[in-house]
């Protein structure tokens, strides 16, 4: 290239050359006060994308993780509370079995119901225990003081008053707490459930043969929703509650009415579905009342919490009744406590689950951080790189000067006189 | 004969020639460090020499050379670089302006240093997740107040910062207009001078250099050309289209711009005909405001307002703890004022357009579940016909319809809710005459949207939702919908990120906070946090952000479109200014200053004059002999 050089070419192309030395350098330290690997999204565009993914989800396993351990810990006072009812229900199964013997006298049997009266006050303290504000810790989703509610009365037999009836006053709904993506366990508080004794049955005393569902409604059974048509009878009824996924059966008895048997251990709930009349008009609920209180008067109930099945036995000892004792008493304890560690069990076989949960996190969490190693390549101040790029731009930028310093002085004007 | 004093004459010439050519070495001296300066230099030619061809020619040989004399002072020029630097100059100014703008826009995010909007989303969500552990205790209620406020104060600086920058480019739109007209003025006026020295046969060298200096500059602004073809007239034209004839000028004009905000249009100043320049710094701004930034924005808009939709939509379904129900948790400001969305847009008193944001469907439906019936859907979308076809055949799914509209680049999209019912949302629109978040039409030629997901009451034509109520034959566009105003969501009429607020009633009092799942009619407990996990799992559950799923995705994708578009312009512009410098130094080699050149001149000029000097000095000794010593 032929090419004449002017004498501002020489000064404009240093110029050019040191300013963007200037700018890397200027950049350079930035990053390195910083501590950052890229200063503007610009540096990285793709990278700074992504690590801000991986923040994102590094946060989400946080909470997570948050979540899971406040399950646990809950779930942990749960377990260590409904032991130490399983402890009380090995006593009271003691105290029953030796009482259905029937080798203790009236007045042995009767110290022995003093003994059951003081093991259901200690099983309904475990059951009203609150937590640090004050708010029970069974009532399922309901905030208040106190889960259950004993009544007082006499018994025969019984010279002081005594609790004859226990009554639930919470709900039987659980909160569904967030444990990984898309995936929620039910943090279960409700004592219609981790406090019941047996399976209840519900048999109503109206005949059905009669009645036909008047237009299309739904009845709701244990929170679930179960959708009838117009023109559905008694047994059409009895089917669609059979095959929805409650824990429920339905049946007809031989007088034509309705009875619902729970498949396991917890308060039956019903409730008619908006604007319908089905459960009402069948003779199973009542207007008026919520549920669980509903139950028509005219309806029998069988099964229940577990104070009152325990209140059954001590006034059948009070009786000095040993036969009912070693029959329904004693089949009574042996299904609440049955029942009541199949609650531990649920509630352990919850905890591992958790536990899987916290390790599968734990390995996302690594994994993301193994990605991060990519990302800290991308986000991240390399220290000693950033410092030998420093000193290389510093060495350029020495050389530069010290070449324009050479290049720009001499000139023809130096050698004029 | 020549006279007796012709040798003091030519001495004379010499003398006269070299100390102009040696001002001239001083001028390209003095002005070697100048910015645009081309060297000039002095054309000397031996003058006319005796004698011509006459009657009266002396009987001597000749032609006698009569010394020398000046023809002109020219500039050293290359026309034809200079012209590549004009034409170069518009993408330099381009994209430095790019890099100006999106450098400091892709900062706003403030992404590297962890203090951005999606680190307030993430806490957001987190304390949602915390809330749903113990909703009943009042800390965690703050907590989730307090940090929803810091992310709606993050959205609304963030929106601040995005609509001060397009103000700011507006007012630089308008200075680079009157900037141009400066300069055309100057150029001009500049040539009009030019002319005026050339017709005295005189260079205009230093006009010269002051007229390139300044069509460089207006280079930069817009894409120009110019022409030198005529030397009476200096054209300079943008896309086709004369700015500067000669001494004529054409001026643009920054008017307010009804359809934009009122920020400004550049238009023709002679016919009021639109100014599209291709490329300089002036359309740069224009797209960087209209395109650039105003989208960046409607990210942010696009996020607020479905969060602000998908929150609410659960939060006003749940229950506080006192049992209450239906309260909003973000604030609809400045949404259209009316439950149906009518909305006045001539100001004539009659309602005569519907603004919908959303409208949920009133059927379940299943993603997997197959249509079993054909069509095709039309959906508003930003081309010239206005709308875009989505066909559907029997054997499609659910999903796979879904997903096809959300792809189709139509500006409704398409998701399921957590019920299962269609939901159609608008999105931010491409065209500034169509307010964003409107859902302008729907129109299904078979069932799907009819009688599938109960959107629309009649299919064809004759069915379809049109915002425009010119378009439905006069009636309430509503009308045309199976679902009624609890489904619909009204669309915002300023910029939702902007200003979106936390609801006044629960900030003043947590307990209005509503965490609780709904139970047959009423609360399920004050225990219960079901809804604050789903709300905390907005986060997880994918939903349609734009067109992009999920929160964390979509705002991924807004750090690198606008870190990739930084990157780009960073990359380009140094690309420019390198060619640009090339072009230079080429320029530079041919016209600028180089001082030993000069010098060595000077040394030149410095010994002919002292020759001429010299010369006199001996034509004088000469005359001394004839006239004091030839003893006559």
């Amino acid at each position: 290239m032929a090419y004449r050089v002017a004498t501002s070419m020489k000064t404009s192309n240093h110029q050019s050359y040191l300013r963007q030395l200037e700018v890397k350098k200027f950049q350079l330290q930035n990053r390195v006060a910083g501590e950052q690997k890229n200063l503007s999204l610009a540096d990285n565009p793709s990278g700074s994308a992504l690590a801000s993914k991986y923040r994102s989800d590094l946060t989400r396993i946080e909470g997570y993780q948050t979540n899971i351990d406040r399950v646990k810990g809950e779930n942990q006072l749960i377990h260590n509370q409904l032991q130490e009812l399983s402890n009380v229900m090995i006593r009271a199964k003691e105290l029953t079995v030796q009482a259905a013997h029937g080798t203790y006298n009236p007045d042995d049997l009767k110290h022995s119901a003093k003994e059951m009266d003081q093991l259901i006050h200690h099983m309904m303290d475990i059951a009203n225990m609150t937590d640090e504000n004050g708010n029970a810790l069974f009532a399922g989703t309901e905030k208040m003081n106190r889960a259950f509610e004993g009544y007082m009365g006499r018994v025969p037999g019984g010279k002081e008053p005594m609790v004859v009836q226990v009554n639930y006053l919470g709900n039987h709904l659980a909160s569904e707490i967030a444990i990984d993506q898309g995936k929620t366990v039910d943090v279960e508080r409700a004592g219609s459930r981790l406090f019941w004794g047996s399976p209840e049955s519900l048999y109503s005393g109206v005949n059905g043969a009669q009645y036909r569902v008047l237009q299309d409604t739904s009845v709701v059974v244990n929170g679930q929703q179960i959708s009838l048509r117009a023109g559905d009878n008694i047994h059409s009824i009895v089917a669609r509650i059979n095959s929805a996924t409650v824990a429920v059966n339905a049946e007809v008895d031989h007088n034509d009415a309705l009875v619902l048997h729970g498949n396991r251990s917890e308060q039956l709930v019903l409730q008619d579905g908006p604007g319908g009349s089905v459960l009402r008009d069948l003779g199973l609920i009542v207007d008026g009342s919520t549920p669980p209180y509903n139950v028509s008067p005219y309806a029998q109930r069988e099964g229940g919490n577990l104070f009152n099945q325990l209140i059954d036995v001590r006034n059948m000892m009070l009786k000095g009744d040993t036969e009912s004792i070693g029959s329904r008493g004693l089949r009574a304890v042996e299904n609440a406590h049955g029942s009541l560690v199949n609650n531990l069990s649920s509630i352990g076989a919850q905890s591992a689950r958790l536990d899987a949960m916290t390790s599968a996190l734990g390995t996302r969490e690594m994994n993301i951080a193994q990605s991060n190693v990519q990302e800290s390549v991308l986000t991240d101040m390399d220290r000693t790189e950033l410092l030998l790029e420093y000193k290389e731009l510093d060495n350029v930028h020495t050389a530069t000067l010290q070449s324009a310093a050479k290049a720009l002085r001499p000139s023809l004007l130096d050698f004029l006189r | 004969m020549p006279s007796t004093f012709m040798g003091i004459e030519i001495g004379k010439r010499g003398v006269m020639a070299h100390s102009q050519a040696l001002h001239t070495v001083g001028h390209n001296l003095a002005n070697a460090e100048t910015e645009g300066y081309s060297r000039q230099r002095v054309e000397m030619s031996s003058a006319k020499p005796i004698y011509d061809p006459a009657l009266n020619r002396a009987l001597t040989p000749g032609q006698l050379g009569q010394g020398v004399e000046v023809t002109q002072v020219a500039r050293y020029e290359d026309m034809l670089l200079e012209g590549r630097i004009v034409e170069k100059g518009g993408d330099f100014g381009y994209w430095s302006a790019r890099e100006k703008w999106l450098n400091r826009a892709q900062s706003l995010y403030n992404e590297t240093s962890g203090d951005s909007v999606r680190h307030a989303m993430d806490r957001f969500f987190n304390s949602w997740n915390e809330l749903a552990n113990s909703p009943e205790n009042l800390e965690f209620r703050h907590s989730v107040v307090s940090d929803s406020q810091t992310l709606m104060d993050r959205m609304n600086e963030t929106y601040n910062m995005f609509n001060d920058m397009r103000n700011d480019i507006n007012t630089e739109v308008a200075d680079t207009v009157r900037r141009i007209n400066e300069l055309s003025t100057n150029i001009a006026s500049l040539g009009e001078q030019i002319v005026q020295v050339e017709a005295l046969g005189d260079n205009p060298n230093d006009l010269k250099d002051q007229r390139d200096m300044m069509t460089r500059e207006l280079s930069e602004l817009i894409n120009i050309e110019s022409e030198y073809r005529d030397s009476d007239e200096f054209t300079v034209t943008v896309d086709g289209k004369t700015l500067i004839q000669g001494s004529q000028v054409r001026k643009l004009r920054a008017i307010e711009d009804p359809v934009n905000n009122g920020l400004a249009k550049v238009v023709w100043d002679h016919d009021g005909s639109d100014f599209s320049a291709s490329g300089g710094e002036l359309s740069a701004l224009i797209e960087l405001r209209d395109s650039d930034i105003r989208g960046e924005i409607q990210k942010l808009d696009t996020m607020a307002v479905t969060f602000m939709d998908q929150v609410n939509e659960i939060h006003s379904q749940s229950y506080d703890l006192e049992g209450n129900t239906g309260r909003l948790f973000f604030e609809e400001y400045d949404y259209t004022n009316n439950v149906r969305g009518s909305f006045d847009s001539t100001g004539d008193g009659a309602f005569d357009s519907s603004r919908i944001f959303r409208m949920t469907g009133t059927n379940r439906m299943e993603g997997k579940q197959q249509l079993g019936f054909d069509g095709v859907l039309t959906l508003s979308a930003a081309n010239s016909a206005g709308t875009v076809e989505v066909q559907y055949n029997s054997t499609d799914t659910v999903e796979q319809l879904v997903d096809r509209i959300n792809q189709s680049g139509s500006e409704v999209l398409a998701g399921l809710n957590t019920d299962g019912r269609l939901t159609l949302r608008a999105s931010s629109s491409a065209e500034l005459e169509n307010p964003d978040f409107v859902i302008r039409h729907v129109e299904d030629s078979g069932q799907f949207l009819v009688g599938f997901a109960g959107v629309l009451n009649q299919t064809g034509a004759e069915g379809a939702y049109d915002w425009q109520w010119a378009q439905t034959g006069g009636e309430d566009a509503l009308n045309r919908l199976a679902v009624g105003e609890e489904s619909l969501q009204v669309a915002p009429t300023r910029n939702p990120s902007g200003w979106i607020r936390v609801n006044e009633e629960i900030v003043s009092d947590v307990t209005r906070l509503a965490a609780a799942e709904g139970y047959m009619g009423a609360s399920s407990g004050e225990k219960n946090g079901s809804s604050a996990t789903a709300i905390a799992e907005l986060n997880n559950s994918g939903p349609m952000v734009g067109r992009v799923k999920g929160y964390r995705e979509f705002y991924g994708e807004i750090l690198s479109d606008i870190g990739a578009k930084t990157r780009r312009a960073i990359d380009t512009t140094r690309t420019e200014l390198i060619n640009l410098d090339r072009l230079d130094m080429e320029k530079k080699s041919v016209t600028s200053v180089n001082m030993d050149e000069e010098l060595t001149d000077m040394l030149k000029f410095q010994h002919g004059y002292s020759a001429a000097s010299r010369f006199i000095t001996q034509v004088d000794k000469m005359l001394d002999i004839i006239i004091n010593r030839m003893g006559v």
